[in-house]
């Protein structure tokens, strides 16, 4: 006679019964856990990003000539002499953060020592035409007041970084800092925010 | 039917823990990966501060440390390790490399531990500074 034997209706369900709220909380935390995981991938892909844009950015702006580096002149310059109109080129001053400047550099073909010097190139930071300079997400994308880093060279414009919400240049002596904010969508919605530092040291008078 | 049963859950919760396990190691895997960045970053721009000074004033840096700014931009982004003099986390180490009649040479090492994700991380860089002809 044969000592093995089916399952019975009763041991099934009594199995089913204990399995199905298992197998429920095994999908919800591998669910839950994708979710993260997904999110978080894309928080490191834009901060990576934005880390590949800023040591590009460094890399144009190295070759620059200290003794032809230019900040935009703001409305504060105006009254207070340094500029004859806003959004004109002028000496930068130690410390100060303008999210515009104006440089020239050797042009690649020549030694780092060259005298002769590309035309001025101008980085810049370009607001997004959905926003407003007023501290409020307009566009409603998370991110408040972002727009790009452009750059102007031999009559052509570029954008070098997207999704900037923050960008300035600050020079002292010959040491040019730049500091970029950028943001992306965390877990649960809220906006991851991270900022970059780079410094340069010039050293093309 | 009760050993069938145990073996059965027995193995759901050893494929439920491998997954949470792997999860786990993965997040684990980008905070490492993300203190290392910041490390590096800070490196190269103690590097940097260091090419606009007076080599001659180099030397006197050995033994220095620097903080490393965390993802937000802001000061102390990395721990430092436990028993950690200043409280800093980067070093700054000069060694003399080489001295010739035009100027010596110095070997610059910016370091960084901290105690991290893992059981702690280190990241080193190195280069030769001298005077510019």
């Amino acid at each position: 006679m044969n000592s093995q034997r089916g399952f019975s209706l009763i041991e099934v369900m009594v199995v089913m019964s204990i399995m199905i709220p298992i197998l429920g909380f095994v999908l919800s935390g591998t669910r839950s856990v994708n979710l993260a995981v997904v999110k978080d991938d894309a928080i490191a892909a834009s901060l990576e990003s934005l880390q590949r844009s800023v040591t590009r950015l460094a890399h144009i702006i190295r070759p620059g000539s200290l003794g032809q580096y230019r900040m935009v002149a703001l409305d504060e310059d105006v009254t207070t002499g340094l500029a004859s109109s806003a959004g004109e080129w002028i000496e930068p001053r130690n410390g100060v953060r303008r999210e515009s400047i104006q440089f020239r550099a050797t042009d690649g073909r020549l030694s780092m020592n060259a005298v002769n010097l590309s035309a001025p190139r101008v980085i810049r930071f370009l607001l997004d035409p959905s926003e407003i300079d007023n501290g409020v997400d307009d566009d409603r994308d998370g991110l408040i007041d972002e727009g790009r880093i452009m750059m102007q060279y031999d009559g052509v414009e570029v954008a070098l970084v997207r999704n900037v919400e923050q960008c300035s240049f600050e020079l002292n002596d010959r040491l040019l800092t730049i500091r970029i904010r950028s943001a992306a969508r965390a877990r649960e919605g809220r906006i991851q925010r991270f900022s970059i530092e780079e410094v340069i040291h010039l050293r093309n008078n | 039917m009760i050993v069938e049963l145990m073996v059965f859950l027995g193995a759901a919760v050893l494929l439920l823990s491998g997954a949470l396990l792997s999860a786990h190691q993965h997040a684990q895997q980008r905070r490492v990966h993300s203190e290392r960045t910041l490390a590096l970053t800070a490196c190269r721009n103690t590097f940097e501060r260091l090419r606009s000074l007076d080599v001659a004033t180099i030397a006197a840096l050995d033994g220095t440390g620097f903080d490393v700014p965390g993802i937000d931009g802001q000061p102390n982004g990395l721990t430092p390790t436990a028993g950690d003099a200043d409280g800093l986390p980067g070093m700054i180490r000069v060694e003399r490399y080489r001295t010739a009649a035009s100027g010596t040479v110095y070997l610059v090492t910016t370091a960084v531990r901290w105690a991290g994700a893992t059981r702690g991380g280190r990241f080193d860089m190195q280069c030769l500074i001298g005077s510019r002809r």
